[in-house]
């Protein structure tokens, strides 16, 4: 099959929508059984090439993706619940962090997470993503109301939070004292928050400070999903004697 | 179309497929199981040997991680990184392996955990010590492939944050021997907040 197709092998129990059409048609088709055509669906070519992903990782994410998106509701897409399912095995878990994360992750802002925007954002936790990048995802991370900058009162909310979710008791004295010794340290312009500027110097400080934003586990993705996707072209003639002598 | 083929043992080779490889093929899609080729076969096949490396996939070692230094005291943000909302990593739970964290605050030295964790380790002698250092401990269940990982991390001039990471392959054995025996063995380490100001009183 001409026209940039990709794959050869038709299952002959597709549904008539998923036969793939004649070449030269932007075809509703899909190129195999397992890549449908779900909202916010990308071209893993296109996603590989903008993120440090290979396009069989791309595919490996997409296993994983539909894993995930149709845990709770079959729709393909990630929501809310079904990440918290993922995280905490418990769909009903609220959690600050996991609630900044799914935010980040929804970049369209449409309350869902899509094939296209997991990849792309899952692309800066992978090891070799520019550490600009997870120095930044992680500024956007920390920053709760998203004014440009982290507050006194942001850090101290998070460390409540933390410690809430924890089990984890400290007393108010204690926790005022770390939150404004950590603030004092980063702030060094002092003016009462933290800029993108000064949580750079920060975190070349104390490196560790980004080491969420590392998955070591995104390198071998193609060992734990392999996908099964057939890129080949292979035409009949190009097939001689098979196994059974026919 | 594809998969009633493999069923029933029905396949043409491309052209430009090598003897060895065809024979390969076929035995990797041999219809009988009995006659089918094994894992130890594959691994002595000619064609599956030729240019064949060895790959070592290491499961996610705890060394990996980069945890903060052991002797600077940990700072806010490190305390929020601690929470279960900032790591990813359960994205990819229930796929090889299982990792959970948990943390608790002491007011204990670093070598009196330790210690105290040998000890009833010790006692409970179906887990032993994989390795020390000053900041923490490695523990092994044998019988399964459970590892725990201690780690201490100063948090103020009294207090330590200890943090707790279990890797494993099914879930069962981890919480019987971390939450059903270890972690009630060592709750009397864990800072008590109240009890602070008759400490600090001393």
């Amino acid at each position: 099959m001409k026209g940039g197709e990709s794959v050869e092998i038709k299952p002959q129990n597709l549904s008539p929508s998923q036969v793939p059409v004649a070449s030269g048609e932007p075809s509703v088709a899909n190129d195999s059984k397992r890549i449908k055509r779900v909202p916010g669906y990308e071209d893993p070519n296109v996603l590989a090439a903008e993120t440090p992903f290979t396009v069989s990782e791309v595919e490996s994410l997409y296993e994983l993706f539909m894993k995930l998106s149709n845990s709770i509701v079959a729709d393909g897409l990630i929501h809310k619940e079904e990440f918290q399912l993922a995280l905490f095995r418990n769909k009903n878990q609220r959690n600050l962090f996991a609630d900044r994360i799914f935010d980040l992750f929804d970049i369209k802002r449409n309350g869902v997470i899509e094939f296209g925007e997991f990849v792309r954002s899952l692309g800066v936790f992978h090891p070799n993503a520019p550490v600009a990048d997870k120095i930044a995802f992680a500024f956007r991370l920390y920053d709760l109301r998203q004014t440009g900058f982290i507050e006194h009162e942001e850090l101290k909310e998070m460390v409540l939070a933390l410690l809430h979710e924890s089990d984890l008791v400290l007393s108010e004295d204690v926790v005022e004292t770390i939150v404004d010794k950590t603030f004092s340290e980063a702030d060094t312009q002092g003016d009462g928050r933290i800029d993108p500027e000064e949580w750079k110097i920060f975190v070349s400080k104390y490196p560790s400070l980004i080491k969420n934003m590392t998955l070591p586990y995104l390198k071998d993705i193609s060992l734990a999903f392999p996908s099964f996707v057939v890129r080949t072209e292979i035409e009949d003639s190009d097939l001689s004697v098979g196994a059974n002598g026919d | 179309m594809l998969y009633r083929n493999i069923y029933r043992g029905e396949f043409k080779f491309p052209k430009w497929t090598s003897l060895e490889l065809r024979r390969f093929i076929s035995r990797l899609l041999d219809t009988n199981p009995e006659t089918r080729i094994t894992i130890d076969e594959i691994m002595k096949d000619p064609w599956f040997k030729n240019g064949y490396k060895e790959v070592k996939v290491q499961p996610l070692d705890f060394e990996m991680i980069e945890e903060p230094q052991s002797n600077v005291r940990l700072n806010a943000f490190d305390l929020i990184s601690f929470s279960s909302g900032c790591d990813l990593s359960g994205l990819f739970n229930d796929v090889d392996f299982f990792t959970q964290r948990e943390q608790f605050i002491s007011a204990e030295k670093p070598w009196k955990i330790i210690e105290r964790t040998r000890d009833e380790v010790d006692k409970m002698g179906n887990v032993k010590v994989i390795s020390t250092s000053e900041s923490g401990i490695r523990l092994e269940h044998q019988g399964s492939n459970l590892v725990i990982a201690i780690d201490i991390h100063p948090l103020t001039e009294k207090l330590v944050v200890v943090v707790v990471n279990r890797r494993e392959l099914n879930a069962e054995s981890s919480d019987e021997i971390w939450i059903g025996k270890l972690k009630p063995s060592l709750s009397d380490l864990v800072y008590n907040s109240e009890s602070d100001i008759a400490v600090d009183s001393e």
